[in-house]
């Protein structure tokens, strides 16, 4: 099997690899984990998302907590946090992260085909950190307009409020006081 | 997608038996400002769309640009008819990032108004329910009789009723009160007897039963592919509540159940409120008998700036389970601030188990899941 790169980089480290992870290794050979506030952090390949998850669900843990992206300027950094409802049986608490290149829309593939449930938290990464979820049924904007401009959780992100909430106070319902081109990207409700 | 009155009725041309219907967003069944785009065929549904977001504040890049303290002001109003589980969470996820102690007596207060809290929010659960079904206000009036009396408790520790910010980093803002632990306790023994009167108004109540038994059943399989938590699982079975399962704060010392039922229908939604307000007065009644006397606050620095990580807490809020993630870049403000918010994701099953019901029912289906728009658009 894989060569133990993990335990290799991190001599110091004292506890014996968890068992469910031979298994993640089988999938991922290149996976580093480490354990963080007693949460066992496992970062892998963008590729092996999807076959790690369902490995993972197969092992008992079968309650997908959170999905989060983080922006780090560099890098989008994507975290689902997996837990076990049977949590008596099955006491560790996972973390998957997964690195995303920092582009308009990184793609990243969809967790929907193993829990549906992470429909709606999917939607909400796209729709304020611009991830595209690869599968996912139904990819629109959850939170915020359709016709939002950018991901408001990206760092760099920007907003011209006089866009939609000013210019209709300022120019009318109608538009009528507005300068010529002044309405342009309003929308009438 | 916003255009339309609140309530319009579009006959689809190809098939004429089938009719959209919109449902919100302001329709007093939707509990604030939900909508819902419901297919029917005659008065079946056969499709279901949520649409949210009207009550969308950003929470998440307000707390990126406030510091550690003044985001404690924002997490009130996710969630505002608990609002002391959401401080916790979020003062549990800071205090892990950066390490501080709390002290005994901060522990109990936190617990004691947490509990009170559930027992708040779970009074607003039934209260609504019932008006949901029809019983029209009389159960809605007798709960919030109560729900008075701890927001009156709130006031006394906290000094305002609502969005109090109590529950801070490293302990408390400030001690209860003397005569706190006296009224709190005189409520609380007679608290057993208001739940049985709730439940003589509705759990035996005819109507009731026929309204919500056998409707919206999730089975236990369909509840963990959705990442279901909170009451809503509870009712369909699975034991889970993470009390039990990540202990936080100091909830090992009591004796307390988890209440579990295997109906998984609206009734038993319902009952599971029931049960879960009274083993809260269980648990505030133990934390009262053993409050120690001592500090409310441990040491904290004067400017917070946690070192660089980041850290996920989790309670179990009454909706379900709340998370914070917050990640530290070592200066004032959170670099990230992630909030795992329980109603908006045990709503991604209510399509599921609308779908076949009638449209009568859909009211009493999203009623039993007790949402809140402030946590689901946050």
């Amino acid at each position: 099997m894989a060569v133990d790169k993990a335990a290799a980089a991190k001599p110091a480290e004292p506890e014996p690899e968890p068992p469910e992870l031979a298994a993640l290794r089988e999938i991922a050979s290149d996976l580093t984990w480490e354990r963080k506030r007693g949460y066992l952090e496992v970062k892998l390949p963008r590729d092996n998302l999807v076959t790690a998850a369902r490995r993972l669900k197969e092992l008992g843990y079968d309650y997908l907590s959170a999905v989060t992206s983080v922006d780090w300027m560099d890098r989008l950094e994507m975290l689902y946090h997996v837990y076990s409802y049977d949590f008596a049986a099955h006491r560790e608490c996972f973390v998957l992260r997964v690195d995303l290149a920092r582009e308009a829309n990184p793609l990243c593939p969809s967790l929907t085909t193993i829990w549906p449930g992470a429909e709606f938290q999917e939607r909400e990464v796209y729709d304020l950190m611009g991830v595209k979820f690869t599968g996912h049924p139904d990819l629109r904007r959850i939170l915020t307009d359709e016709d939002f401009p950018g991901h408001p959780l990206r760092k760099d992100w920007t907003f011209d409020y006089e866009r939609v909430l000013v210019r209709h106070l300022r120019y009318g319902a109608e538009g009528q006081g507005a300068p010529p081109g002044g309405m342009e990207g309003f929308r009438s409700v | 997608m916003f255009e339309g009155a609140a309530v319009e009725l579009v006959q689809s041309p190809e098939d004429a038996s089938e009719l959209t219907l919109n449902m919100g967003p302001q329709h007093p069944s939707t509990h604030g400002v939900f909508r819902l785009i419901l297919q029917l065929d005659g008065e079946t549904v056969v499709g279901v769309r949520p649409v949210m977001g009207y009550l969308h504040r950003s929470t998440e890049k307000l707390g990126e640009a406030r510091t550690y303290v003044q985001a404690v002001t924002l997490t009130d109003r996710m969630d505002y008819i608990a609002p002391m589980s959401n401080n916790l969470a979020y003062a549990l996820a800071v205090e892990k990032l950066a390490g501080l102690e709390v002290p005994e007596r901060a522990q109990y207060i936190r617990v004691i108004v947490t509990e009170l809290n559930r027992i708040a929010s779970h009074q607003i659960a039934v209260g609504t329910f019932g008006a949901d079904v029809g019983t029209w206000f009389t159960p809605l009036i007798y709960t919030f009789r109560e729900r008075e009396e701890i927001l009156d408790l709130f006031m006394m520790c906290a000094g305002v009723r609502m969005n109090p910010s109590y529950i801070r980093f490293g302990g408390v803002v400030r001690d209860v009160p003397p005569d706190f632990v006296e009224r709190a306790r005189r409520f609380l023994d007679k608290m057993p007897r208001k739940i049985d009167e709730y439940e003589s108004l509705l759990t035996n109540n005819e109507i009731f039963q026929a309204r919500t038994k056998g409707i919206g059943m999730l089975p236990p399989e369909l509840a963990k592919q959705y990442s279901v938590t909170g009451p809503i699982a509870r009712a369909s079975g699975i034991p889970y509540d993470v009390r039990r399962a990540e202990p936080y704060s100091i909830y090992d010392r009591f004796a307390w159940n988890v209440p579990v039922r295997y109906g998984g229908d609206c009734f038993d939604r319902y009952m599971i409120r029931i049960t879960e307000m009274r083993e809260s007065v269980k648990i505030v009644q133990q934390a009262l008998r053993d409050i120690p006397e001592g500090e409310i606050r441990g040491r904290m620095p004067k400017v917070l700036r946690p070192p660089k990580g980041d850290a996920y807490a989790r309670i179990e809020a009454p909706k379900g389970e709340l998370g914070f993630y917050i990640v530290s870049d070592g200066s004032t403000q959170p670099y990230r601030f992630k909030v795992r918010a329980p109603s908006f994701i045990n709503l991604t099953v209510l399509g599921q188990l609308t779908i076949g019901h009638k449209v009568a029912d859909a009211v009493v289906i999203l009623g039993s899941f007790d949402i809140v728009m402030g946590e689901v658009d946050r």
